[in-house]
């Protein structure tokens, strides 16, 4: 199985010192690339880690015990590197169970940003799932409370604002994918009174930097991006390449580091969500918590260079 | 899109396997018995082919699709209510006794017993595919034999087969291509060319049927 951490001789060379240290962060150790990257939460100013954990596919596993424990290693490494927010939803089968019987395993004491969906044609059966979903996470309270792919959203997000008000979740938010629907969204971001909004955004899908990215500055709204990488797209579009001799610069070993940093770099960006079953790409991912952020020049150069490959 | 991976399917079918175990080989020895009756006709065996597919279409409705894997796949309550409905359209033909599942040679009859073997042989493709035993796919239980041995004794029909029954099982040969292509499951690739195949030979032995029909002499 191919790699995806197809790194240059030469751009491996110029981020070696990044490298090093990203090993020492990998095994626990304290001296790190310096501060990690955290984006504030508009709305409270309550500061999260900009790389995060999606869980679509990588944590339906059922009852599988074994791909139950990788699951948990993949938990503590996210969690080892400093990560604290898991988006999930009920429309992921089995992945809300298996995120609550990693944190059983793992422990209690690590800062979670718990963030699910509400998933479901009908209002009335809202809350009863949301209340599903926090037994299967085994958490106290959701810290936010998504729209699934704008499913009912009128309905459903009258159900959140009254939880918000009652204290059981702390954030609202709605969600969409694959650049879907952004015509609506950019209706309900602009008339509704929202915390966050989930959407699509990578290196190749930039259609959220014309209207969506800005209207949530504006409007004071988190952004949690989802795949960052077009699933797996990314990866076979570029790792038969190198890394450009630049990556360094910004602290990137490897693509993942390079994508998810063209991502959280946007100044509307509060989050991005990979997700991974693997360990050693968990280990990529949160590299790309650490270290410098390409400045908007660079990010142009980035976009520059993967369009030319 | 899928939210799940072939290693989880596969292990999800292991866990029912065991749960169901010793009714694996059971049902095995149970879709055998009904190409046997085909070959070997006997008293009320129309009734015990039909019997069984519906049985196998009914519980892999509720216990497969709706009870164990709608846990890993939304769409798995939809798939179980088709499966159902299919099961309920044999159960009828069971109740009445009619049509006639029977060997009567000619391409239908090859057909169809070509794609009883496949069906009954399909743990030894998952073995060959490498699968582990645990997760091989047993024919009256599982989805994607069960659907080639519907399709093989709808072709060993005599007379004309009611299109009707044929339907759900060639729209779950496309379905489970798709899924196949979509999670590379190389030996599944092959049901949507048994759907399509079974349903072109359908549709000549039905017109063949009723071309004869047409040239036979009326009486009175």
């Amino acid at each position: 199985m191919p790699s995806r951490a197809a790194v240059s001789r030469r751009a491996f060379l110029g981020s070696l010192a990044a490298l090093a240290a990203l090993r020492c962060r990998s095994a626990h150790a304290q001296d790190d690339l310096g501060p990690m990257l955290r984006r504030k939460i508009p709305v409270s100013g309550e500061e999260v880690p900009v790389i995060g954990m999606g869980t679509w596919i990588t944590f339906n596993v059922g009852d599988d015990p074994g791909a139950r424990a990788v699951r948990v290693q993949l938990l503590q490494e996210f969690f080892d590197w400093g990560g604290a927010v898991i988006d999930s939803s009920p429309m992921y089968g089995t992945s809300e169970e298996v995120i609550g019987h990693c944190l059983a395993q793992i422990g209690t004491s690590r800062p979670l940003f718990a963030a699910t969906k509400v998933w479901t044609p009908l209002q009335m059966f809202g809350a009863g799932q949301m209340e599903d979903s926090r037994a299967y996470w085994g958490v106290e309270r959701f810290d936010l409370m998504q729209v699934h792919n704008l499913l009912n959203w009128e309905g459903h997000l009258e159900t959140l604002r009254e939880a918000k008000a009652a204290g059981a979740i702390r954030y609202i938010g709605i969600t969409t994918s694959h650049g879907r629907r952004h015509d609506t969204l950019e209706a309900v971001m602009a008339q509704e009174p929202l915390d966050a909004v989930q959407l699509t955004y990578n290196i190749l899908d930039r259609e959220a930097e014309q209207r969506l990215l800005p209207l949530a500055a504006e409007r004071g709204l988190a952004v949690i991006v989802n795949r960052p990488f077009r699933r797996k797209q990314l990866f076979s579009l570029f790792e038969q390449h190198p890394l450009p001799d630049w990556a360094g610069e910004i602290d990137c070993a490897n693509w993942a580091q390079f994508l998810l940093k063209f991502v959280v770099s946007h100044p509307a960006v509060t989050c991005a969500i990979p997700a991974t079953s693997r360990v050693d790409h968990m280990q990529e991912n949160m590299g790309a918590l650490y270290g410098r952020v390409p400045d908007a020049a660079l990010r142009e150069r980035m976009i520059r260079y993967v369009e030319a490959l | 899109m899928l939210p799940f991976t072939a290693d989880i399917l596969f292990s999800s079918i292991a866990q029912y396997n065991r749960a169901l175990w010793p009714l694996p080989p059971v049902a095995l020895l149970l879709g055998l018995g009904a190409v046997l009756l085909t070959l070997r006709p006997v008293r009320d065996g129309n009734r015990l082919i039909a019997g069984f597919l519906a049985a196998a279409w009914l519980w892999i409705g509720i216990g497969w699709h709706m009870l164990h894997f709608a846990r890993l796949d939304f769409a798995a309550p939809l798939y179980g209510a088709l499966f159902v409905l299919e099961g309920l359209l044999l159960l009828w033909i069971a109740i009445r006794g009619r049509p006639a599942f029977r060997y009567r040679g000619g391409p239908a009859g090859w057909g169809g017993l070509a794609l009883a073997m496949l069906a009954l042989a399909w743990p030894l493709v998952d073995r060959l595919a490498g699968l582990t035993w645990q997760s091989e796919r047993v024919v009256g239980l599982a989805p994607a034999p069960t659907t080639v041995l519907t399709l093989a004794l709808l072709l060993l029909v005599a007379g004309r087969t009611p299109w009707h029954l044929a339907i759900i099982p060639v729209l779950w040969t496309l379905v489970a291509g798709a899924m196949a292509w979509i999670l590379w499951i190389p030996q599944d690739l092959a049901l949507p060319v048994v759907g399509v195949g079974a349903a072109g030979l359908l549709l000549w032995k039905n017109r063949r049927h009723a071309a004869h029909r047409s040239r036979a002499p009326r009486s009175g």
